[in-house]
């Protein structure tokens, strides 16, 4: 897309215990991007998204943010310079109100509810209720809303679909793309929901046990179902390269 | 009826800082999930460093240089507040820091651990005795319902209500309060968020501080400024800040000024005909007991609700390996130990005593603590029932040697087994904080009581003997008996030694030991396996109290007495400290504490041969606890062995020294796998 891509990682490992969970994986995020982080269960998704939200520390390789090299970097840090990673636990605090979610900003100010409620207007009403005692549904869009009014220039988001109604990711998806186009933002998406995610998203990385397999255009991979299946099945040219579960 | 309020109207000092305690209580732990033992201690410190600054002196841990002359009040107060504030950030910043991804206990045993240091400190410096602390609040007298009371209780009350208001306040409605309490849910997505729980925790560290500083220094002249009581106030405190659930503020403050109420009434009723007496004086300590209750109803009614702090990673525990090949280190140190027995002379023969008893007192640590990963700050007071049954079933039934001891063990265990069963409800930290409440009640209401316990000079017990042969420290023994203790005695504490040995190792490797680990590891995982968490910590609890039951009926006969200043809560902490050095998950690491606690082979070799005091050890004790915990808690024993590859390689040859590394790292790695 651009010739500098926003969130630039290097022949990254990381891992649990020293053993290392994901290896030599290198991607890249452009402005603008919606990059799908596609996989089977236990292929590494979520440790590469917390390496790069530096929540983990990398064993090996490099990430780079906005030309930046925040491989040392503290997470709070990270989440102070725009990076923000919003985790398969929604970032949201059941003990706060909804609106004391937008009071908790980074770096000391307030974040703008006005533009939440325009993504979500459903939130309104419920703006003084403990997030607790919110439905699934609407613990995601709390949390999707407070991550966007973050104003992120990379969102990294693990699973929005989770435990969600597919009507409902169906709503919060295309949010997440247009927030992209519009702020030409780079969106990094973990996704189970593949079909869903390959209709908003640029391009597809496929992980399986750890390592890269498959790397195409979203185009490409929502037109052969083949190449997809195979990837997750390890069929394809990688065919029996690795047995042993990794993650 | 008068006089009851007034009672009530002077308890509101006492009250008011029981409040600020349970204040700071609620503040650490909002901020990083610690429940600090040592706010009292702090407070303590506080009271001192003001003390000082009116003398003229500034107090430094070991040093107390001049400040030429005495510091105005208002001067010296806002030091000494900021200094106590300094400490509390020092404290979280030196210990719960590095110990923010440990159990939640690890976190308690270090406040021990910083209680047991500052104790320390203060009592190098101005000795166990209390000094008179100087009034700080205007001391007017109010007179009301026919007496008088002092303004400064009426003051102190709205000090510590406005505290609570602000603090509520702030967390409320602030920003720092919100991030706080965004923290405490969850501390992996406070960091997304971009914010710092290291640096919340600073912050919740010194307003916790702080206040217990403030409050020690107002209300030490009211109540006695020594070492010990604006410690223990930590107890009611604990009860206070359980009640509030440990987040709110204002339940917290007034709760702690109820406790300080129920103290007064209760001193009230004792005035009182109708009062049960003993030996013609009214029954003392019965507040603590009320505490105790009161916690005890606070856990069952608010244990369960208490909130958890989320943390990102699973704590790693210590590992607690099985014992392997036993017997030939089990014969090597009984033949050493009979050999020391036979030659020494009497004062390190006495210590060799010491050491084998406080092993065993270690070894009830290692049932408990490390293997169910349940925590006990009554093993004195458990010690001390045994110790004293032994001694009133003699004096008062005749029964002596060899059933006073089992019926003393005996009524050990029942004790262990009755506060144990609270902790079928409780889990973890909840349950220290209800024993740490029992070892004070069972001091207070027991072992000072002058009819049933041993008040004034102790309770006397006579040494055993068996068909006539005295097997006491007193007895005749043919070889090296010129001085006390006999040898004889050394050798019935070596026998129940490696009883205790060959009991804890058999419990290690049977089926129980695992099912003991599994609940260690995760009470809800081991319930859904099957396995009875209850009857495995009811077990664990008993066993525990019957050991150190076995250990306070040798105390008995070792001082001939039972005083009820060995069977302080204070020496429980040192326990705790010199078995977690040691290594509180194995047997080995239970015999090295051994030699560490005080009076103990290593604590009288240090004392009286090379001229550190014992006050110097317990220092050491405490900050070396501390850094056990922070070394994931694994103690000397499980430490690798020393290289010394220099010596080595000049020892041997260098091609069979290859092979020999690797097969201690082998081993080494086979125990972690073990212990898991």
């Amino acid at each position: 897309m651009t010739a500098q891509p926003l969130l630039q990682v290097d022949a990254l490992a990381a891992g649990y215990f020293g053993m290392p969970v994901v290896r030599g994986l290198s991607l890249t995020v452009g402005a603008g991007e919606v990059v799908a982080l596609l996989g089977p269960n236990g292929a590494g998704k979520s440790t590469t998204l917390r390496a790069i939200s530096r929540l983990q520390p990398a064993m090996a390789g490099t990430i780079r943010f906005r030309d930046e090299d925040i491989t040392s970097l503290k997470p709070q840090a990270v989440a102070r310079k725009g990076l923000v990673h919003m985790s398969d636990r929604r970032g949201i605090f059941h003990g706060l109100s909804v609106e004391e979610h937008f009071r908790l900003g980074d770096g000391g100010k307030s974040l703008d509810l006005g533009t939440a409620f325009a993504y979500f207007p459903a939130l309104e009403p419920l703006r003084h209720r403990r997030a607790g005692l919110l439905s699934g549904g609407e613990q995601q869009m709390l949390g999707l809303a407070r991550a966007l009014a973050r104003r992120p220039s990379v969102l990294i988001v693990d699973e929005l679909s989770l435990g969600l109604a597919p009507v409902i990711v169906e709503q919060l998806l295309p949010v997440v793309r247009r927030y992209a186009t519009d702020s030409q933002a780079g969106v990094l998406l973990v996704e189970q929901h593949i079909h869903l995610a390959l209709e908003i998203g640029d391009r597809g990385l496929v992980l399986s046990h750890g390592d890269l397999v498959l790397e195409e255009s979203a185009e490409a991979m929502r037109a052969d179902r083949q190449l997809i299946m195979s990837s997750y099945l390890g069929e394809g040219p990688q065919s029996g390269k690795r047995s042993a579960a990794a993650g | 009826m008068e006089q009851l309020l007034l009672f009530v109207l002077l308890g509101l000092g006492p009250g008011a800082l029981i409040a600020g305690i349970a204040l700071g209580l609620v503040l650490t732990y909002r901020g990083s999930g610690a429940i600090n033992v040592s706010a009292g201690a702090m407070a303590m410190f506080g009271a001192y460093f003001y003390y000082g600054l009116r003398e003229g002196h500034l107090l430094l841990p070991l040093l107390y240089p001049d400040i030429g002359g005495p510091l105005p009040l208002p001067v010296a107060f806002v030091v000494a507040v900021a200094a106590t504030g300094a400490l509390g950030l020092l404290i979280d910043f030196a210990v719960f820091r590095p110990l923010r991804r440990q159990s939640p206990l690890a976190k308690l045993v270090a406040g021990v651990g910083v209680l047991m240091t500052i104790q320390a400190v203060i009592v190098l410096r101005f000795g166990g005795q209390g000094q008179s602390a100087s009034d700080v609040l205007d001391t007017t007298a109010l007179h009301v319902l026919g007496g008088t009371v002092p303004v400064n209780r009426l003051e102190l009350v709205g000090i510590v209500l406005l505290a609570a208001v602000l603090l509520a306040a702030v967390y409320r409605r602030s920003r720092f309060g919100l991030a706080t309490r965004a923290a405490q849910e969850n501390e992996a997505e406070a960091l997304l968020t971009g914010l710092s729980p290291q640096k919340l925790s600073m912050a919740n560290s010194f307003l916790a501080a702080t206040v217990c500083g403030a409050l020690g220094i107002l209300v030490a002249p009211m109540t006695q400024l020594d070492p010990n009581t604006l410690t223990i106030a930590v107890v009611p405190a604990l009860g206070a800040a359980l009640i509030a659930r440990f987040t709110s503020f204002p339940i917290a403050a007034l709760a702690g000024i109820g406790m300080g109420v129920l103290r007064a009434v209760t001193t009230y009723c004792q005035t009182q005909p109708w009062f049960p007496t003993a030996d013609g004086t009214a029954v003392v300590g019965l507040t603590d007991v009320v505490y105790f209750l009161v916690i005890v109803a606070a856990l069952i009614w608010r244990g369960k609700s208490l909130p958890v702090r989320g943390a990102y990673v699973e704590p790693r525990l210590p590992p607690a390996p099985a014992p392997k090949r036993v017997v030939r280190p089990a014969v090597v140190l009984t033949g050493l130990c009979v050999l020391a027995l036979l030659t020494f002379p009497y004062d390190m023969r006495q210590a060799l005593t010491n050491t084998m008893i406080g092993a065993i007192a270690c070894l009830s640590l290692v049932v408990l603590t490390g293997f169910v990963g349940q925590m006990s700050l009554a093993q004195y007071a458990f010690a001390g029932v045994a110790g004293l049954t032994v001694s009133k079933l003699a004096i008062n039934a005749g029964i002596g040697f060899p059933f006073g001891p089992v019926l003393g063990v005996l009524a050990a265990t029942a004790l262990g087994v009755l506060i144990g069963i609270p902790a079928l409800r409780v889990r973890g930290v909840q349950l220290a904080v209800l024993t740490m409440a029992a070892a004070v009640a069972v001091q207070a209401f027991g072992f000072n009581n002058p009819s049933w316990g041993a008040g004034g000079n102790g309770s006397p017990v006579a040494a055993p003997t068996l068909f006539g042969v005295n097997l006491g420290p007193t007895g005749s023994f043919p070889i090296n008996d010129a001085d006390q203790p006999s040898p004889l005695f050394g050798f019935v504490c070596l026998i129940l030694l490696l009883a205790v040995v060959s009991l804890v190792v058999g419990v290690r490797r049977s089926s129980l030991g695992k099912r003991m680990l599994a609940v260690r590891s995760n009470e809800r995982a081991a319930a859904a396996v099957g396995i009875s968490t209850r009857t495995v910590k009811l077990t664990a609890f008993a066993l525990s109290a019957f050991i150190v039951g076995i250990a306070g009926v040798l105390y008995a006969y070792n001082f001939g007495s039972v005083d009820p200043s060995r069977f302080d809560i204070v020496n429980t902490f040192a326990l705790i400290a010199f078995a977690y050095i040691g290594g509180i998950t194995t047997v080995k690491g239970a015999l090295i504490a051994g030699f560490m606690v005080t009076e103990g082979i290593a604590s009288h070799i240090l004392d009286s041969y090379l001229g550190l005091p014992t006050n110097y050890q317990l220092l050491i004790a405490g900050v070396l606890l501390v850094v056990t915990l922070i070394m994931n808690g694994s103690g000397i024993a499980l430490q690798p062995p020393p290289k010394f590859t220099f010596v080595r390689r000049l020892l041997r040859r260098s091609d069979d020294d290859a092979p020999a590394t690797a097969t201690t790292a082998a081993a080494m790695s086979m125990a972690k796998v073990g212990g898991k």
